[in-house]
């Protein structure tokens, strides 16, 4: 069996009170995440399901124990290492998309590109593909705010894999859309699935997290299932 | 992504913050351009004479006065015995009457002797014809001429025929040899040359002693620094001084070069000016600096998103460095447009005598300055706000709902440093202008000694051979006078050599019975000779005795008045009415001269005069002259007499012109020229700055209170009077102010220390202008502290509340 795409031994996260005094929000951590999972975090609010997501991300980088991604081992890395490898490895989905307001669709797509190491002519090629295959060429020259927010998000999903990561991050991504739209945005992270990448989404939804193959429970800190 | 496209519509997003920021650019940078352009006229610009650094001036000095001319025989030994000069010359200014051109009135030009190899120091060849050779430039030789180029086209309309012409100056005529080119105008303004060796035997410039008004110009050899032409001419000096102890005991030499000579009184001024205007632009980048911050904290979330999508932490500040190049250029631009209309009016303010400060223009050199400034000015005040946006954190995007602004740590500490500063920075340029300000207002209020108010001045040169003999001159003198008479309007007429501001004729003196002074420290006075009605013209009282009286002509006994400066210092605790004195040059120093009254001590150079020499006065009618001065004061506006005086010279003298026709009081303003200048922008800037800094100070309390909207809320929600609210923010404010002004204090005291030599009659350590401009700095900060605080206080907590 190969080794696993994320692998998380004792992680905790703790934030210091006043007088020696702790407060856990992750406690002992042990996850093994393969290549091509689709994963739903759960767990009611406070849990830490988010934090969860933003140590995976490496936006945080105050935590404890062993976290390994790609064989890389993540708890050993330098900031910019770190970087680098999210760089080329993970792509995020917003619950409320954020897509930066002054830039068009095709803007927001040659964002994540304009950041790595791309020549002109490939972000070209790039973003004229993602936009065929999301079937939003038509709305290339629109802002965000002239779009709805099923198509905000379609945009925030393509932006997210067009650098090609092997993982892709997702807080509530349907957190803002009714019913349908939901229905076509998980419908589309089951096709990247099929695709290949790794999806660990953050979600209240038994019906998102239904369209996964595993499920992770968090209550307190503590992964209960 | 192009950085500049996503820059641009960044600022076109929000015109109004995109206005102010390029306008306050725009006045930082419009005003040091401006100012730079003046330095780079005045005092960076090269002369225009080949390697322009190696011509130097030379003079001499003596126990009394640090700036002397030059010893004809010193000269001569100076020449011969040097080894770093590859040449040597002398040369004197001198005014002419250029008369007898066909068509033209007769008029007054200003010109120089000089000896042949002054053409080789300049290092210019004529334009036109040649220069006298070593061989003309002699005792005896050709009379020949070189004009000048705006001469040329004045007088002779370019005409190539001018060579070879015969031309009337000063009553003698001139064979025109050559033609300099327009680059020509050393020494300042002479528009004609003459060889200066014709004069050299006279018995006067033969004497080691006699320093008859010349300057020594050499050009250096390669390679030789002015510390070592220094070095050894001051040796020569002091083998000098060994070899004639009777004439040379005191006598010692300077060099500056001719740049240095020209310009460098304006130095320590301008670079004052320039000092201030950039403490203008730096109060202007921190209050872009601040709002920068602001709006980076405004626009947290769009760069968390960046980051989380892979932005390093430099391609964010790349992007907000973009931003704030783009308002640089652009306000460094419309600075430039600034200082382009500001130009006329700037130069109108400098001191007219000096033709650099008139050439002062926006060139390349300008121009180049301004975009490295905007450039530097960009980095200036956008790094910092970049720097602390670029911290973004990449877990807020995360968040669901995250929105609005976030201040990063340590922001809020930076933004409230940067309003310290430039409280500070405001208290001490605040300072500085309030010193100067006395400085002039002190200047103003100085008394002459006499009123040029209603007092209308002009030259008239009679020329020596017809009007050699001095009967002659005093039938002259006294039509001249009966005709001014009849003037409308007129109060007092009278004439003069030598009078106030027109003056530089200074001539050795000694009072009866003093001892024999050593050789060349006899003591030296003012000297002006006056017709009887001087006084009363000129408004100035006579203290003791008796003015000169219209019959006291050459068969009288010879008088004089001196006024009281001698009589304290010479004649302490005694009437000076009756006291005899020896002039140098009064028939070879044998004649006495009797006091016979006492008027007060003159400002005759300026304001500022610092150290003076006592002043003595001479009756015209006992020592004709032929350089006389038209006093005359009038109830009408000074200049509107200038007509009617031409008509009555030429009426008694068609051949003689009438030149230098100004009313006194212009004549005195121009000493005020660089003063003016000071006070003038430096009270501008000043301004500028208060401005500035009272609108950071307002913009950052606005800011706080904006950012504080929730926690006031809750504070009035809990019970809070809305009085104590406005006190806790405007305390904010205030400590902020305080510390900077504590700041200022220290900075403005230690600048005074240093700008002493600059201000006239004022205590720099005198307390109350500290004061006033604290409390009108104290003012402004309690207007911009107060409206944001009153803003916060009136805050409703439900409103609030609920929308957050």
């Amino acid at each position: 069996m190969s080794d696993p795409l994320i692998e998380l031994k004792h992680v905790e996260r703790v934030y210091p009170l006043a007088k020696q005094q702790f407060f856990y929000v992750l406690r002992d951590i042990n996850l093994k995440v393969e290549e091509g999972d689709f994963v739903s975090v759960m767990g009611p609010s406070g849990a830490g399901k988010s934090t969860l997501l933003h140590l995976l991300g490496m936006h945080d980088f105050g935590w404890t124990g062993e976290y390994f991604l790609s064989d890389a081992a993540i708890h050993q890395l330098k900031p910019k290492e770190r970087t680098s490898l999210r760089n080329e490895q993970i792509g995020f989905v917003f619950q409320n998309y954020n897509l930066l307001d002054d830039l068009t669709v095709y803007e927001n797509l040659d964002i994540p590109l304009s950041y790595r190491r791309y020549s002109k002519s490939e972000r070209t090629s790039l973003v004229a593909d993602t936009l065929d295959r999301f079937s939003i060429v038509g709305k290339k020259d629109l802002y965000p705010r002239q779009l709805s927010g099923g198509q905000q998000q379609l945009v925030s999903i393509a932006r997210a894999i067009i650098a090609k990561p092997k993982l892709i991050l997702a807080d509530e991504p349907t957190g803002n859309l009714h019913s349908s739209q939901a229905d076509d945005i998980m419908q589309l992270f089951k096709k990247l699935n099929g695709e290949g990448i790794t999806i660990i989404q953050v979600t209240h939804s038994e019906i998102n997290a239904a369209h996964g193959n595993r499920v992770i429970q968090l209550r307190d800190g503590w992964i209960v299932k | 992504m192009n950085h500049l496209r996503v820059a641009l519509r960044q600022l076109l997003k929000s015109p109004g913050f995109t206005i102010v920021a390029i306008l306050t650019l725009a006045l930082g940078i419009g005003a040091n351009t401006a100012i730079f352009s003046v330095i780079n006229a005045v005092l960076l610009r090269p002369l225009p004479y080949p390697d322009p650094d190696r011509v130097v001036i030379l003079q001499e000095s003596d126990a009394d006065q640090p700036n002397i001319s030059v010893s004809f025989p010193d000269y001569v030994d100076w020449k011969k015995d040097n080894h770093v000069f590859e040449q040597l010359a002398v040369a004197r200014r001198e005014s002419y009457n250029l008369s007898g051109v066909k068509g033209r009135a007769p008029e007054q030009v200003s010109g120089a002797i000089v000896t042949a190899n002054f053409f080789k120091v300049v290092g210019l060849a004529p334009q036109l014809g040649r220069v006298f050779t070593e061989e003309e430039d002699r005792a005896g030789g050709p009379a020949l001429a070189v004009i000048s180029d705006p001469l040329w086209q004045r007088v002779f309309q370019r005409d190539p025929r001018v060579l070879g012409r015969a031309v009337n100056f000063g009553g003698q005529f001139y064979t025109v040899i050559g033609v300099m080119g327009p680059r020509m105008f050393s020494p300042r303004t002479v528009e004609v040359w003459f060889p200066l060796m014709h004069r050299a035997t006279g018995t006067s410039w033969t004497m080691r002693d006699n320093h008859p008004g010349l300057f020594g110009w050499g050009r250096l050899k390669k390679g030789v620094s002015l510390e070592d032409a220094n070095a050894e001419m001051k040796a020569i000096a002091a083998r000098l001084t060994q070899l004639y102890p009777e004439s040379n005991s005191k006598i010692g030499v300077n060099l500056t070069r001719l740049l240095e000579n020209q310009v460098g009184e304006y130095r320590a001024s301008l670079t004052l000016i320039l000092a201030a205007v950039a403490v203008v632009l730096l109060i202007a980048c921190a209050n872009l600096a601040n709002l920068l911050a602001a709006r980076g904290a405004a626009r947290s979330r769009e760069f968390a998103i960046r980051v989380a999508l892979g932005a390093t932490r430099w391609q964010i500040v790349r992007q907000l460095l973009t931003e704030s190049l783009v308002l640089a250029l652009l306000g460094g631009l419309l600075g430039f447009a600034f200082a382009a209309w500001g130009r006329d009016l700037l130069v109108a303010l400098c001191p007219p005598d000096s033709k650099r400060f008139q050439e002062t223009n926006l060139d390349g050199w300008v121009m180049m300055f301004t975009g490295l400034l905007a450039i530097a000015t960009s980095v200036l005040f956008g790094l910092w706000p970049a720097w602390t946006a670029s911290r973004a954190d990449a877990q807020l995007a995360l968040k669901s709902g995250a929105h609005g602004s976030s201040d990063a740590p340590g922001a809020r500490r930076s933004r409230e440093l940067l309003i310290v500063a430039e409280v500070a920075l405001a208290l001490v340029l605040l300072s500085t202008a309030a010193l100067v300000l006395q400085s002039f207002a002190k200047t103003m209020a100085l008394s002459l000694g006499f009123e040029p108010q209603q007092l209308l001045t002009a030259r008239v040169d009679l020329p020596s051979p017809a009007y050699e003999d001095e009967k002659k001159l005093v039938v002259f003198s006294n039509a001249l006078l009966g005709k001014l008479h009849q003037l409308p309007g007129l109060e007092k007429v009278a004439l003069a050599a030598n009078p106030p501001f027109m003056t530089g004729w200074q001539d050795g003196f000694l009072p009866e019975g003093a001892p024999e002074p050593p050789p060349g420290r006899q003591p030296s006075a003012e000297m002006a000779v006056v017709s009887p009605d001087y006084f009363p013209t000129i408004q100035t009282p006579l203290l003791r005795g008796r003015s000169f009286q219209p019959n006291e002509t050459k068969s009288a006994p010879p008088i004089l008045i001196v006024d009281q400066l001698m009589a304290d210092r010479y004649f302490p605790g005694q009437d000076p009415i009756g006291k005899r004195i020896r002039i140098q040059t009064d028939d070879s120093g044998r004649k006495m001269r009797t006091i016979v009254g006492v008027v007060p001590h003159l400002k005759v150079y300026g304001f500022d005069e610092q150290t003076s020499l006592p002043q003595i006065y001479l009756p015209m009618l006992q020592q004709p002259q032929t350089g006389l001065v038209i006093l005359l004061r009038t109830s009408l506006p000074p200049d509107s007499l200038e007509k009617s005086l031409r008509d009555i010279v030429a009426s008694l003298d068609p051949a003689q012109p009438v030149f230098e026709v100004r009313s006194m009081q212009s004549r005195v303003a121009e000493t005020w020229a660089t003063p003016r200048l000071m006070t003038t922008l430096l009270t501008a800037f000043s301004g500028l700055a208060l401005i500035l800094a009272v609108i950071g100070l307002y913009g950052v309390m606005a800011y706080n209170g904006l950012r504080r909207t929730r926690e006031i809320g809750v504070r009035l929600a809990l019970g809070a009077r809305r009085g104590q609210i406005a006190a806790m923010m405007l305390r904010q404010g205030l400590r902020l102010f305080v510390i900077g002004l504590g700041i200022g204090f220290a900075g403005a005291i230690v600048l005074s220390r240093v700008m002493r030599s600059l201000l006239f009659q004022v205590d720099v350590s005198n307390p109350v202008i500290y004061l006033a401009v604290s409390l009108v700095l104290a003012g402004a900060a309690l207007i911009a502290c107060w409206i944001p605080a009153r803003r916060a206080a009136r805050i409703n907590p439900m409103v609030t509340l609920r929308a957050e």
